[in-house]
């Protein structure tokens, strides 16, 4: 599973680099180091079914509108998980 | 190993605090393009709706879509960004940076994937900068860090703005201003230091928090909907768009609490410990009540206030957003809650611990020069206390002890103190404040009040300022004398009486001219040899006489003053047309009843305009040499001196050196040949002995100077007026100008502040500086700017403290507008240079505000390093 710290739900951002796994208590995740087994998806435009890439960091949103696909979808009304995601 | 003395005090705060501060020590300056995204996004969509709307709807999409993150043990919560010390660009306001920058921001997001993720946590020194790019993180300018992945979006977003821009559209009209070309010379030779109204058109003022706390969020948007329908169909159309874009707004905002709320409640749901289990569902329940009604305990206040305050910095660019008297406008809920037994002191200083730590996270993306240049990567919130009463009595009270308390137990550069000096506070109020002062974070600055209501007095009178309405004035930014208002906050069946900021920004208009440099044209015929550029027009004068030197002096300066008026001017009418303010003018006294935003005087007090100087103490002395030497005993002439300057008075220059401090240079082969020159310009009377003959130049200098900005009107139709303050200029623009009659060198920073003496220049002591200091009328000035640097034995004990407090009032009494202290023993400071992953929590104060450290460029440091140290007072 090729997944990153950052990617999980579980993962709090201190900074770009670093931040926090509400999972164990640790205050000190590197982002970019690969998740655990207790890896939870969070919710971005890169797993939302309304999102097709244009290039490796930018892409469409519902064909109209640029969109990225590390963008949070958490508030997003819009967010529409894929399927097999 | 160097042996210094530290400070005296050094408390420790609650371990909830400790706890956060050690996670803002471990954060670096973070980009989020989120808030840009979505803003961008909306307003697109918009297009050919009116502006106001548009802009309302595309700050209701961005407010509504900002992913909520709380971080365990706050019990205040809500952030800029989703990452501790979060900040975006606006390319609404400003593209051209990364448009000019894109290839080289690619080429380090892919060089950065070079290193190791390990190198990633071992910035040493800059502190909270990212200095370099690493990993998967692009440094931007030395400071912020993107994320690469969020580089492509970046570019985006910049090239949507492109030509729509505040930027783009305010220099498409400014080349219109006749002497456009004198501008972009001076612009180019930084004789100004940066333009004002694309890149921090709001802040250096005092925010009003009192109508979210009089009416909570439901209650102004039930306001705005009965004046939709009161104004709909009617002349004055402006009001029905404004009304319903500040709707729009709050609606965006009551979003974004409850997006945290609804985190706030997720996390107490998967959190396994009892105690932040509960903690996590009070801050629920605190943001859901906040959302919709008006606060009625003490921490629902300050989450109100504070998430108001973090509204305004997303509505715009801002640094100096001052919370102004914070601890008088919650004063009625501390003292409430008290009485019902719903809160303890103990807990309020909790609470006040916290607080610092939430406005210490705050930080501005503003454009480069700015930030580094001139901010120092500070921000600026200003938390006054002190003053005065409406009825003139003395405003202090036991919050604002605590306050003082929680900023010595808890030492952070944000909020920093101001001190509203009046002879009606309480001595125990003003020793507390010196205590405050001995643990060497530079706060409180102690400001005169009285001077402050005298200014304000001579320059809103005739908007309607009273006595009794200029009492109620604070500091906005670092040292700007803002006017407020009085407002009646309904609280449990009791009236208050609450102040608030009742202006808009200032410090906006002129931004920093470098008095050294214009005075350096003057006797280069106008020609700058830094950028080969002929700036001004040659006056062709053999300046014969100090009176004709002078005289050309003020010319090139007004003629400075007039163009970068007019073309600020027409920036400010750019970003007041396509970016208008919404949560600052909802805020603002008297936006909503106008129904007009402050972009179109919708605020009570509207002349907020201003003319910055920077480097008139160098200014001053180099017109006492030029007059002693040439004009008087005729040591040397004019084509000698300029002779001396050009070889830098026989010293390597400061950038060949890497020292920027005056004690450090370095001689080369031909020092001798200048020798006799150079001594005589270092013996010529100097600024800061009660010297009537230098004196009497400053003297002449700032009334000819505070008189002549009236004769400049802003965009709202108002006269500008003299501001003195230096925050960091006095470094760059140091670092252009040549060396200076007065005996200064090539590349080093000026004096600090306006009327702080030149380093090691001050030789008669305190109290002569103080005179020297207060040979002009003060409240002619928004402000004028005292630095003092003490030696930690100079002022320890308790006699130590009353001595201090002795000094400040007599300095207060002359009629001095500011004064601040650095205790602090140099010793530490070149310690701290040399070995910088030692000292991560050392602050100074630099001035009008305190910094960490680490957090400085090396100008400033050797700035702060080489000024004079008292060692007694």
């Amino acid at each position: 599973m090729n997944t990153k710290h950052k990617d999980c739900l579980n993962y709090l951002s201190l900074d770009v680099f670093k931040g926090f796994c509400r999972n164990n208590d640790n205050a000190n995740v590197l982002a970019d180091e690969a998740s655990c087994n207790d890896f939870k998806k969070t919710l971005t435009c890169r797993i939302c079914a309304h999102y097709t890439y244009t290039d490796e960091f930018l892409g469409l949103c519902k064909d109209k509108q640029t969109a990225y696909p590390d963008l949070n979808a958490k508030t997003c009304e819009m967010f529409e998980q894929k399927e097999n995601q | 190993m160097i042996e210094f003395t530290n400070r005296e005090i050094n408390k420790t705060p609650t371990k909830r605090a400790q706890i956060l501060r050690d996670f803002y020590y471990n954060a670096k300056s973070s980009v989020s393009m989120e808030f840009p995204y979505w803003y961008t996004r909306k307003w697109n969509e918009l297009e050919g709706e009116i502006t106001i709307i548009r802009r309302a709807e595309a700050l209701k999409e961005a407010f509504s879509h900002l992913t909520p993150k709380i971080f365990p043990k706050e019990l205040l919560v809500m952030g800029k960004t989703n990452h501790m010390r979060g900040s975006y660009p606006m390319p609404w306001l400003s593209a051209s940076y990364f448009m000019a920058a894109s290839d080289k921001l690619y080429e380090e997001s892919l060089n950065a994937g070079k290193l190791s993720a390990d190198k990633v946590s071992k910035f040493g020194t800059g502190g909270g900068n990212v200095t370099e790019s690493a990993g998967s993180v692009v440094s931007i300018a030395g400071k912020f860090g993107l994320r690469k992945e969020e580089l492509p979006i970046l570019m985006d977003l910049a090239k949507k703005w492109v030509g729509k821009s505040v930027e783009d559209i305010g220099c498409k009209y400014e080349k219109m201003v006749p002497e456009y070309d004198l501008k972009e010379s001076i612009m180019k030779s930084v004789i100004c230091m940066f333009d004002s109204g694309y890149t921090l058109p709001q802040g250096r003022e005092v925010i009003d928090y009192y109508y979210p706390l009089q009416y909570g969020i439901d209650g102004l948007i039930n306001i705005c909907k009965d004046k939709i329908k009161e104004v709909a169909g009617s002349p004055e159309m402006d009001r029905l768009y404004f009304y319903k874009a500040t709707q729009t707004m709050l609606e965006g905002i009551q979003n974004w609490i409850l997006n945290y709320a609804k985190e706030a409640r997720y996390l107490s749901e998967i959190e396994k410990d009892e105690k932040q289990k509960n903690e996590y569902i009070e801050i629920a329940e605190i943001l859901e009540w906040i959302s919709a009604k008006p606060p009625q305990t003490f921490r629902q206040a300050l989450q109100m206030t504070f998430t108001f305050h973090l509204a305004v910095l997303n509505e715009d660019c801002i640094s100096g957003l001052s919370p102004g008297r914070l601890g008088q406008v919650l004063y009625p809920y501390y003292k409430n809650d008290l009485e019902k037994g719903l809160i303890s002191k103990e807990k309020v200083s909790e609470l006040l611990e916290c607080m610092r730590i939430k406005y210490t996270e705050l930080d501005c993306f503003a454009s480069m020069g700015v930030v580094g240049g001139v901010l120092s990567g500070n921000t600026f919130n200003n938390l006054s206390i002190g003053g005065l009463k409406k009825n003139g009595g003395s405003a202090a009270n036991e919050l604002e002890l605590l306050i003082l308390e929680s900023g010595i137990s808890c030492a952070t550069p944000q909020p920093t103190l101001s001190l509203l000096y009046d002879e009606k506070l309480p001595e125990a109020f003003k020793l507390k404040a010196i205590e405050c002062n001995k643990v060497g974070t530079g706060y409180p600055a102690w400001m005169n009040n009285q001077v402050a209501i005298e200014f304000l007095l001579k320059n809103y009178g005739h908007e309607g300022l009273t006595v009794e309405e200029a009492r109620a004035w604070a500091i906005g930014g670092c040292l700007e004398t803002s006017p407020g208002t009085w407002h009646k906050l309904e609280l449990d069946g009791k009236t208050y009486l609450i102040p608030g900021g009742a202006a808009p920004a200032t410090s906006v208009g002129v931004h920093f001219i470098s008095l050294p440099k214009i005075l350096e044209l003057v006797l280069h015929n106008g020609y700058d040899s830094r950028t080969d550029q002929q700036v001004y027009k040659a006056h062709d004068s053999k300046l014969e006489s100090f009176d004709e030197l002078f005289s050309i002096f003020k010319k090139y300066f007004a003629e400075s003053v007039k163009v970068l008026t007019l073309c600020n001017n027409i920036q400010h009418d750019a970003w007041r047309k396509i970016t208008p303010s919404l949560v600052n003018s909802m805020l603002k006294p008297d936006c909503l009843a106008k129904g007009k935003d402050i972009g179109n005087k919708g605020s009570r007090y509207n002349t907020t305009f201003n003319v910055e100087i920077c480097g008139g103490v160098n200014l001053v002395n180099s017109l006492a040499s030029l007059k002693k030497n040439i004009y008087e005993e005729k040591s040397f002439s004019i084509d000698e001196l300029k002779n001396a300057i050009k070889e830098n008075f026989g010293y390597k220059k400061a950038k060949e050196t890497g020292s920027f401090s005056i004690f450090d240079q370095v001689p080369n082969e031909n020092v001798d040949k200048w020798v006799k020159i150079r001594k005589l310009c270092l013996d010529a009377p100097k600024y800061g002995n009660d010297e009537e003959y230098v004196d009497s130049i400053f003297a002449a200098w700032e009334e000819w100077y505070c008189e002549m900005c009236h004769d400049f009107k802003s965009i709202y139709d108002e006269p500008l007026y003299a501001c003195q303050i230096s925050v960091s200029t006095h470094a760059p623009m140091g670092a252009v100008t040549l060396a200076t009659p007065d005996g200064r060198l090539e590349g080093t920073t000026y004096a600090d502040a306006s009327v702080s003496a030149y380093p090691g220049t001050d030789k008669n002591g305190p109290y002569a500086l103080f005179a020297s200091a207060c040979c002009w009328d003060h409240s002619n000035s928004q402000n004028s700017q005292l630095n003092m640097k003490i030696h930690p034995s100079g002022v320890s004990g308790q006699q130590g403290a009353k001595k201090l407090l002795e000094l400040t009032k007599g300095y207060m009494r002359k009629g001095g507008f500011h004064i601040q202290y650095n205790i602090v023993d140099s010793k530490m400071l070149k310690d701290a240079q040399a070995n910088p992953d030692d000292y991560r929590d050392l602050m100074v104060r630099v001035a009008g505000f305190t910094q960490y450290w680490v957090e400085l460029g090396k100008h400033i440091q050797d700035e702060i390093i080489a000024r004079t140290e008292y060692e007694s007072v």
